[in-house]
């Protein structure tokens, strides 16, 4: 009897660990695009780089193999190509 | 009800409850990293009239909308119940039943969004693009479990007979438009396939015969070289609408009435000569285009087959709420054009447009047994270049010009889909027998230096460089445009290439068109256009081509188009009205067509007459100097630029009341007059 609920508690654990790490990879991966997106955004409302306005635009600067939010300051909008 | 199914009646409310959740939690995360939420554009709209939004066609698009929504969400909670009908393990308590529920919602849901990440890496909802769980290998796995479990449980429900009936009954319902049997054209007609194809935006001198870079759109440029180009040629107004309209007709803005995008439509009249004559001749007519926001060709004009996105407002709101894992995935299926027909193969839904499907789409439309009458505009090019996957960019380009930059990374892409298109129509046998234009509707403006016009007497004249298009006509990069023809026999060009030098304009289409069908002018009426010349010494250099501008917009000439800035200059010009579009108001048509700019070339010359100015504008586009025709002091003899042009615009609005236009009418009547009495 003790073996059975011993059983059962350890199936709900695994159960429940399971559906923590769902929970905890769906936090992880948002939580990083939220972060980047908060680094990306700067003072100028139409965007001061590349990813930032394709961002403003509503989309993410992504492709398969890379990812355009890294290196943001090699894509500055020069200030006479910005509306600001 | 019986307990078992009351029991299943909760779970499946449960699991819909879970899901509405995971909708609210994915909205609220991409309303987290946007700079702009839909509901703020729609507050906007709301704002400026407090019936904007009253339309019942908006209100049924809408509606019609989240229903879908709710099916889906409806059918994916039923999936999820039968696939816990029968666990893989054996469950003994009410928590470890809740615990293996919970999981199976977190695995349907994880594969719908590593899915999502797989196929639209610019979906702001695809969080797990740079994650394993998008390895095709990984996603297999996922599918095969989340199948497994679903039979498992229907086995549990339905006997396998019944479940191998249904089972087979709906893979061949679902893979239906894939089964098609590749077939070819089978025209027994002589009479030729006509393909219009136009590239929205497409500027003549990022292409190879204006001597830009080849690596630009390579497939366009040997496309190209085989064809016969006309290199001074010029939109009659630089909007899609407008321009299409021009072309079809083989009129100009002022004798068709289409003066601007979203025109009221008591104002147009809908019936296309060619489209009619061309279908009384066998024609199977077509109209495809990839965006619908500003371009309302449809049906009622007289094609037989459109192919598009819907269109109406709904389309801006829609596709603003439609980034959501499951609604991308269903955007895979053709089925979706029924489901959500304002984001299947749309353009300006660019994060989940596929070019290819789009092409595919279209040929698949035509009518194989009859010759083909195809006017196809591809909208790639468009502000604001957004698409399924990031660009493939390279840092040594970028010069800060982020417009520009993306425009020519979007331009290696409509090269990708025209090649794919002309392969798809060859295919089919299409250009067995074919007489292609190839063509842009408007260039787009960079606000570049390099094509400011030289100054030549003092700075008060009005800018050559600026933004965008249809908004500046002294800014050549606007109007300048591609118009190229070949013929087609057995796949291959059969016409001679050459470059023509003088100045023509997409209203020329049309008349080639009929001479080539050598159709009689009694059924055609009056045209503006002229046959484009087949040979150099066809030629006419005399010729006056006119260009005039659009809604003046100081919100789309910048960098930078905000779409609420936009909404707030522009909205009071427009009403939505009950089939769900939108259109200029009729008061609003005639008091903007006294604010177009007006225009006209003649051999290497413009003038041009300002709403703003009493002075005239003369512009050579060999020294790239600009003038104003009382500080001129050439040889040139603008005159008869300024007559070609009062006559042409002598009756509309304002128009006639320019002094320098009121003598020229009245030299021109008195010539007139001098010749018919000399007899």
């Amino acid at each position: 009897m003790i073996t059975e609920w011993l059983e059962t508690k350890f199936y709900a654990f695994i159960l429940g660990s399971i559906s923590c790490a769902f929970i905890f990879v769906h936090s992880i991966f948002m939580f990083e695009n939220v972060s980047t997106a908060n680094q990306l955004k700067s003072d100028n409302p139409s965007g001061a780089t590349l990813a930032e306005r394709y961002l403003i635009l509503g989309n993410w600067p992504a492709s398969k193999e890379r990812d355009f939010t890294e290196n943001t300051y090699e894509y500055l909008i020069a200030p006479k190509h910005s509306n600001h | 009800m019986n307990q078992r199914q009351n029991s299943y009646l909760r779970i499946f409310l449960r699991t819909l409850a879970a899901l509405l959740l995971f909708t609210i939690i994915i909205i609220n995360f991409k309303a987290s990293i946007q700079a702009y939420s839909v509901l703020s554009l729609a507050n906007t709209m709301n704002k400026i009239d407090e019936n904007l939004l009253s339309s019942s066609g908006l209100i049924f698009d809408l509606v019609y909308f989240l229903l879908i929504n709710l099916v889906i969400l409806v059918t994916w909670s039923i999936f999820i119940v039968i696939s816990i009908v029968s666990p893989l393990l054996k469950l003994k308590s009410g928590l470890e039943s809740d615990l293996y529920w919970i999981i199976v919602v977190f695995l349907n849901i994880t594969f719908a969004v590593a899915l999502n990440s797989y196929l639209y890496p610019t979906s702001l909802v695809s969080y797990l693009r740079h994650s394993p769980l998008t390895e095709p290998s990984i996603l297999t796995i996922m599918a095969i479990g989340l199948l497994v479990l679903f039979f498992r449980g229907l086995l549990r429900l339905i006997s396998l007979k019944t479940l191998t009936v249904t089972s087979s009954i709906l893979t061949v319902f679902l893979l239906y438009p894939w089964l098609t049997v590749e077939k070819k054209q089978n025209n027994t007609s002589n009479k030729p396939n006509i393909i219009i194809l136009g590239i929205d935006g497409l500027r003549p001198d990022h292409l190879a015969y204006y001597e830009a870079d080849k690596k630009l759109a390579p497939n366009l440029n040997r496309l190209l070289e085989s064809f016969k180009i006309y290199k001074y040629a010029y939109t009659p107004q630089g909007r899609t609408y407008v321009a299409w309209m021009s072309l079809l007709t083989g009129l100009y803005p002022i004798n068709n009435n289409v003066r601007f995008n979203l025109a009221p439509p008591e104002t147009i009249n809908k019936e296309i000569p060619v489209v009619n004559i061309l279908k009384k001749e066998g024609y199977f007519t077509s109209y495809a285009i990839d965006e619908r926001r500003f371009n309302q060709i449809d049906n009622s004009y007289g094609f037989d087959n459109v192919v598009g996105p819907k269109i109406g407002v709904a389309d801006a709101i829609i596709a603003g709420f439609g980034d959501l894992p499951y609604l991308n995935i269903l955007l895979q299926h053709p089925y979706s054009s029924y489901l959500l027909p304002y984001l299947y193969n749309n353009r300006a839904y660019g994060k989940a447009y596929s070019p290819s499907r789009f092409n595919e789409t279209l040929v698949d439309s035509l009518d194989l047994t009859k010759p083909n009458f195809l006017s196809v505009h591809l909208c790639q090019l468009h502000w604001p270049y957004t698409s399924k996957v990031f660009i493939d960019s390279s840092q040594a380009d970028w010069d800060g010009n982020y417009n520009h930059y993306m425009y020519k990374q979007m331009l290696k892409s409509v090269d990708t889909q025209v090649q794919g298109l002309f392969y798809k129509l060859s295919r089919k046998g299409l250009l067995e027998n074919a007489i292609v234009y190839i063509i842009s509707d408007h260039g787009e403006s960079f606000n570049q230096n390099k094509h400011s016009a030289n100054l030549t007497v003092n700075s008060s004249l009005p800018k050559t460089k600026s933004w965008g298009h249809g908004t500046n006509i002294l800014d050549q990069q606007q109007s300048h445009v591609l118009l190229a023809q070949a013929k087609f026999k057995h796949n291959k060009v059969v016409s001679t290439p050459n470059v023509y030098q003088g100045n023509y304009s997409l209203i020329d289409i049309v008349p080639s068109i009929f001479k080539n069908l050598k159709v009689p002018y009694t059924e055609i009426g009056h045209l503006d256009g002229i046959p484009l010349p087949q040979e150099i010494e066809e030629e006419d250099q005399q010729r006056f081509i006119f260009v005039e501008s659009s809604l003046p917009v100081k919100s789309i000439n910048k960098s930078f188009i905000d779409k609420q800035e936009v909404m707030s200059e522009t909205a009071s010009h427009y009403e939505l009205r009950d089939d769900g579009r939108a259109y200029m108001k009729l008061e609003s048509y005639t008091n903007l067509v006294a604010k177009k700019q007006r225009g006209v070339y003649f051999k290497d010359w413009q003038l041009t007459m300002l709403p703003t100015k009493d002075e005239l504008v003369l512009y050579n586009r060999k020294t790239n100097n600009i003038y104003t025709t009382d500080t001129y002091k050439g040889n040139f003899n603008w005159q008869s630029m300024l007559t070609a042009l009062c006559m042409q615009y002598k009756n509309d609005f304002s128009f006639s009341k320019k002094e320098a236009c009121l003598l020229a009418v009245q030299q021109y009547t008195g010539q007139t007059k001098d010749r018919h009495s000399d007899g």
